[in-house]
């Protein structure tokens, strides 16, 4: 039997299109965000979602919604929304700017809520103590501040974020973070968004479901940025992914071999991507503890394109002064003086640490 | 004499005589809504029909509904001249009555004693629910708010959550669409995620009330229990009178029970839903059992409805393998035609009361009218 089509929810979105014009649009609004007259489909879909699913394929109903977005969320920076069903209203209003995504004409409104919440008069409406369904309201806001970023200056709140630093007004998780990372305007570069990274292996690392979840993060990343040019090996090394992460990015251990073998000197080598270290037998000994340093000295080099001859000195210079420290001391060796002890025993953490804060500036 | 009869047809058709299919005189604060209601749109009609007709509402409950609605519409009266926009006030404060008063509160008012009439007769068979995995995407968001994890220290709660720890912060149904989907494509990771979810939901349920739960008796559902069709899901929800409308891709699952783990079971009312495809069970003496409407209109038997307050998840039987099934968001009939069917149906099964068939007349003259 064929079955007719049921235009329950056409009927309700051309409703919608007819009611989002004047000067009252925001009125009408506001009563769907409360829960009035949704498509009589079910009872437990909320009024964004619904308006979501309107606009998902009708550009011009996008635009329509923005304007009486732009009055409620003024109405709401100033305190003067009046609802019998607040949270839901505002719960609504929040998640559904998150899909607007409409940055120049919402990133202000937004800012104006976050001032009011943030001020000492307590001018806001205190969304961090109200709830709707139990969750935060302050969620919600934050999910709307995250997709509609005009500028970075909530870039330094998400990095605290995701060192499991919760924001005084903002709170939220590492995964909050990472999302308002990924949400700033201009896209961030691939040493902000490696070492985003990183600190979500950190969070994670205790999950039963941490590697499908760090996948999930990737496909995250590589659906929302153009990510065809970095490197994820590298930056799995660099930026200090946990190792149980590798294997989703590639063969970041795999990239540099280090052999031991009867040479006089250091040797390094490059195929491709992948490159190879001749160490000196004297070394094999103490190779717990000088191959990741090598490692990561080769891992920076491979960023930053310098000369071989520059590595080579580097390793050449480093590894021996560091079996020094290790190994009991010669007689005949000239005792190091501190300020090199200290640069040597430091060399690869300020190397390391200075290449990624200056990549993170 | 034609036009005379059709005369009286029209003034009776504009005098509403019954509400909650008790006779009313025109000083009823329902009175003229309902009317004006039935005009606004299929969807409307249908409640309205309902409100007149449903013989479930006994007086005490109809006071308390009728109550509910004055103080919501205090100050309202300056536009009851305007009688469309009486009915739209009716008609948000039924979706609020519900709301408040049925789904989020821990003492939903059809378990009160003002309802004791439609305490159902407990089957001996176990009962079914069709559960929407979709519909839980608050719940996903919940499970990483920072208080939550402090509210239980059972290892299987603390393990669930961990599944949420990278889902967006996103509420949204369509956000949950490739989350749950990449978990239920595989029966392996389905079952565990259903385990997820039982867990989390245990706790869930106690920080946000809903009800009721929908149960239909496992033996109306046998015959579609183990279809294969893609869309068999959508089979499932038309059977128990649940729309899926604009949910392609959303995910369901059985949930089988023993009537004897549940709580007591009522037959619904209209004021137990904001449905417009909920039919109200005929005036026939009894009331056993609700009867759903099936919006495929398929020639057999609709099936018996019950409902009552959520019961935990641990009392319910899953089968990850056989009774999951995403939804193709096959479509269904109009709710008129749905209605239309339904009192066909429903005049075979009470063609032997008197009470009943009456009933249905009086039903389908506000139908067709």
């Amino acid at each position: 039997m064929q079955i007719p089509a049921t235009p329950v929810f056409d009927s309700w979105r051309s409703t919608v299109n007819s009611k989002l014009w004047g000067f009252r649009s925001h009125r009408q609004l506001q009563h769907w965000l409360e829960g009035y007259d949704l498509p009589p489909i079910d009872s437990y879909t909320e009024a964004h979602s619904w308006l979501l699913i309107a606009i998902n394929d009708q550009p011009s109903l996008k635009t329509k919604l923005i304007a009486p977005v732009v009055k409620l969320l003024r109405a709401c920076a100033k305190g003067d929304l009046k609802s019998s069903n607040l949270e839901r209203l505002l719960f609504n209003l929040f998640y559904l700017c998150r899909h607007l995504r409409d940055a120049p004409l919402l990133w202000g409104p937004l800012n104006q809520v976050l001032e009011a919440e943030a001020a000492p008069a307590r001018t806001g409406w205190g969304l961090r103590e109200r709830r709707y369904h139990d969750i935060s309201l302050i969620t919600a806001f934050r999910s709307a501040l995250t997709e509609n970023q005009g500028d970075w200056r909530l870039e330094p709140v998400w990095r605290r974020m995701l060192t499991n630093q919760p924001d005084e007004i903002l709170q939220g998780t590492p995964m909050d973070g990472f999302e308002g990372i990924l949400g700033l305007p201009g896209n961030p570069n691939e040493f902000l968004m490696g070492w985003a990274l990183a600190r979500m292996t950190d969070y994670l690392d205790n999950s039963p479901f941490r590697e499908e979840q760090f996948r999930e993060l990737l496909r995250m990343l590589r659906a929302r940025l153009d990510v065809q040019d970095w490197d994820f090996e590298v930056l799995a090394l660099s930026c200090g992914l946990r190792r149980w992460s590798y294997e989703s990015v590639g063969d970041p251990i795999g990239r540099v071999t280090i052999e031991y073998a009867d040479v006089p000197r250091v040797e390094y080598m490059e195929a491709g991507k992948r490159a190879v270290v001749r160490l000196p037998l004297k070394y094999q000994s103490l190779a717990s503890k000088v191959e990741p340093i090598i490692r990561q000295m080769v891992t920076d080099f491979q960023m930053v394109n310098l000369p071989d001859e520059y590595l080579r000195a580097g390793i050449q210079s480093a590894v021996p002064s560091l079996t020094k420290k290790l190994l009991p001391s010669s007689p005949n060796a000239p005792p190091n003086d501190a300020s090199t002890e200290h640069l040597i025993a430091s060399l690869p953490a300020t190397y390391l640490t200075s290449k990624i804060e200056a990549c993170l500036r | 004499m034609r036009i005379v009869s059709r005369l009286k047809q029209f003034l009776i058709r504009d005098r509403c005589d019954r509400i909650f299919n008790r006779v009313c005189n025109g000083r009823h604060p329902l009175h003229a809504i309902l009317r004006t209601l039935g005009k606004l749109g299929c969807h409307q009609r249908a409640v309205a029909a309902n409100f007149m007709h449903d013989p479930g509402i006994s007086d005490d409950r109809e006071l308390e509904f009728v109550e509910f609605f004055l103080h919501q519409s205090k100050g309202f009266f300056l536009s009851s001249i305007f009688k469309r926009r009486r009915a739209k006030r009716f008609h948000q404060s039924y979706q609020d009555y519900v709301k408040q008063r049925v789904q989020e509160t821990p003492t939903p008012c059809f378990a009160e004693r003002n309802n004791s009439g439609n305490v159902a007769t407990r089957p001996t068979e176990p009962l079914m629910s069709v559960f929407i995995i979709n519909g839980l995407s608050e719940m996903f968001i919940w499970a990483k708010e920072p208080h939550v994890a402090r509210l239980s220290s059972s290892g299987e709660f603390q393990k669930a959550l961990n599944r949420f720890r990278d889902y967006l912060n996103d509420a949204s149904s369509l956000s949950s669409l490739d989350f749950v989907h990449q978990l239920m494509d595989s029966t392996t990771s389905r079952a565990e995620f259903l385990q997820i979810i039982g867990a989390l939901y245990e706790v869930y349920r106690l920080r946000r009330d809903y009800h009721p739960i929908w149960l239909t008796k496992w033996s109306d559902f046998e015959p579609c229990a183990n279809l294969t069709n893609d869309d068999k899901g959508d089979r499932w929800c038309h059977l128990v009178g649940v729309c899926n409308e604009k949910k392609k891709g959303q995910w369901v699952a059985v949930l089988k029970f023993d009537p004897e783990h549940l709580g007591t079971l009522y037959t619904p009312t209209v004021l137990d839903t904001k449905s417009s495809y909920y039919f109200p069970l005929p005036e026939n003496g009894t009331r056993q059992n609700g009867i759903a409407a099936d919006l495929r209109m398929e020639d057999r038997d609709p099936a018996a409805e019950y409902i009552c307050q959520w019961p935990s998840l641990d009392s319910a039987l899953t089968d990850p393998q056989l009774r999951c099934s995403r939804l193709m968001g096959t479509l269904h009939n109009g709710v008129q035609e749905v209605r239309r069917h339904h009192i066909s149906k429903l005049r075979q099964n009470f063609s032997n009361s008197r009470l009943a068939s009456d009933w249905l007349d009086r039903v389908t003259q506000d139908e067709v009218s």
